[in-house]
């Protein structure tokens, strides 16, 4: 199916991962590329280890990027996160308008 | 004081009963829950407020006074990890990493322990020197170092750790308030005394509240840490009460003091050393050490060990 004119194919990354890890996620996303994003503080608790007694909850990551960048957001993730972190990311594809915001 | 008496006057303070509170409201599954910026701005106001109190008493210490206490108490606080490491290693067969987890937080402080402590001085008539929050700054840092070089998390973790340990939000106020309260002195004090001290044990006992709820919910591990550990955070925080209670008027403290050393030296760190840990040492179980340190020592501390240390100091030392 072919975009309307003004319309572009984006995908929304979501990382959602420990409190603690904010500051560290947030330099590595913007290392592969993620410009904008959103940061929320949210509750949850992933297989039952109570890390969000650590320090402050969830952080829940979204940003609008490009295929690339997400496949280096997630692939990133999965070599520096997923061992030895509670980190859960997942992608799907969205339509943005002004596709130039989302390089 | 009769050990009785001292129990009565922890027991029945509004802290522990509403950290008493905490404990039931989780136990018949309450939907209370406390605003995770309720909690942040309790946390900030009680740092803040015990900073400037202690950094008034402290512009009116002379140095002669307050070295010794703070060169033992690095001192100490450097070298409790590493017995408490050797000990889980040895006996409680620990992984490196859960030992040194642990270490960390066994070695460092629980400021809310101390502010409890404080509180119960105050209310039994016992006084004790101003300037321990100094103390308590000193104390927070040194275990966590020490306990991830054990580990050999390596330079960078290391080096990322004293940064966020050292920037973190209980250091930056404890000693920004420190600077503060020694700066303004006790004129600056009295204009700000109606917010930071009036007040003060009323948040207390609202944080205490929200301390019971978040406590309470780790007591299901309980079962999963075995007896070791279980008799670890209890026996720990009594030995190390012990050496506080025995080196305080060694090092020029009064009766008073030292049952304060001894609640900085008994307590575990529940905040800064578990965030240092858990971005320094993943591996580690935090069901391990922030169940030890949350769900048996603070509450064994703040409900049996304040008076019982008081109880011993007034025993080996006399009455204040």
């Amino acid at each position: 199916m072919s975009i309307p004119a003004g319309f572009a194919e984006r995908r929304l990354v979501t990382v959602i991962a420990e409190g603690v890890l904010e500051e560290r996620l947030l330099e590595d996303l913007r290392r592969w590329g993620v410009g904008g994003l959103t940061a929320s503080r949210v509750e949850g608790d992933p297989l039952g280890s109570r890390v969000a007694d650590v320090a402050g909850a969830f952080v829940k990551f979204e940003c609008v990027v490009t295929d690339a960048v997400a496949d280096r957001v997630l692939l990133g993730l999965a070599e520096a996160y997923f061992k030895r972190f509670k980190v859960v990311a997942y992608d799907h594809p969205v339509r943005v308008v002004r596709p130039e915001k989302y390089p | 004081m009769e050990a009785f008496e001292l129990l009565r006057i922890n027991l029945f303070s509004p802290m522990v009963l509403a950290f008493a509170l905490g404990v039931v409201a989780t136990g018949v599954r309450s939907d209370l829950r406390f605003p995770d910026a309720l909690y942040a701005a309790l946390s900030i106001y009680l740092l803040l407020a015990i900073g400037l109190k202690g950094g008034t008493a402290l512009a009116a210490t002379p140095p002669s006074q307050l070295w010794l206490p703070a060169l033992v108490t690095m001192g100490v606080g450097s070298i409790m990890p590493v017995w408490c490491f050797a000990l889980l290693r040895r006996l409680g067969r620990l992984t490196v990493p859960d030992a040194a987890a642990m270490a960390a937080h066994y070695g460092s402080v629980s400021v809310v322990t101390f502010i409890a402590c404080q509180a119960f001085l105050d209310r039994a008539g016992v006084p004790y020197e101003g300037f321990m929050v100094t103390l308590v700054a000193l104390l927070e840092v040194p275990a966590i170092l020490v306990a991830l070089l054990i580990a050999r998390a390596g330079p960078g973790a290391w080096g990322s750790s004293a940064r966020e340990v050292l920037a973190g939000r209980s250091i930056l106020l404890l000693v920004g308030g420190l600077v503060i309260g020694a700066a303004a002195g006790p004129a600056g004090m009295a204009r700000v005394e109606p917010f930071f001290v009036t007040p003060f044990e009323g948040v207390l006992t609202l944080f205490l509240l929200e301390m019971g709820l978040v406590t309470a919910r780790r007591f299901g591990e309980l079962r999963r840490i075995g007896p070791f550990l279980l008799g670890f955070g209890v026996v720990m925080p009594f030995l190390h009460g012990t050496l506080g209670i025995l080196l305080g008027p060694v090092i020029g403290l009064s009766v008073g003091g030292s049952v304060v050393l001894a609640v900085l030296f008994a307590s575990a760190s529940y905040i800064a050393a578990t965030a240092a840990v858990r971005l320094a040492l993943p591996e580690a179980n935090p069901s391990i050490y922030l169940t030890s340190s949350l769900a048996i020592t603070f509450p064994f501390n703040l409900v049996v060990g304040i008076p019982l240390y008081a109880r011993i100091a007034q025993a080996v030392w006399g009455p204040t």
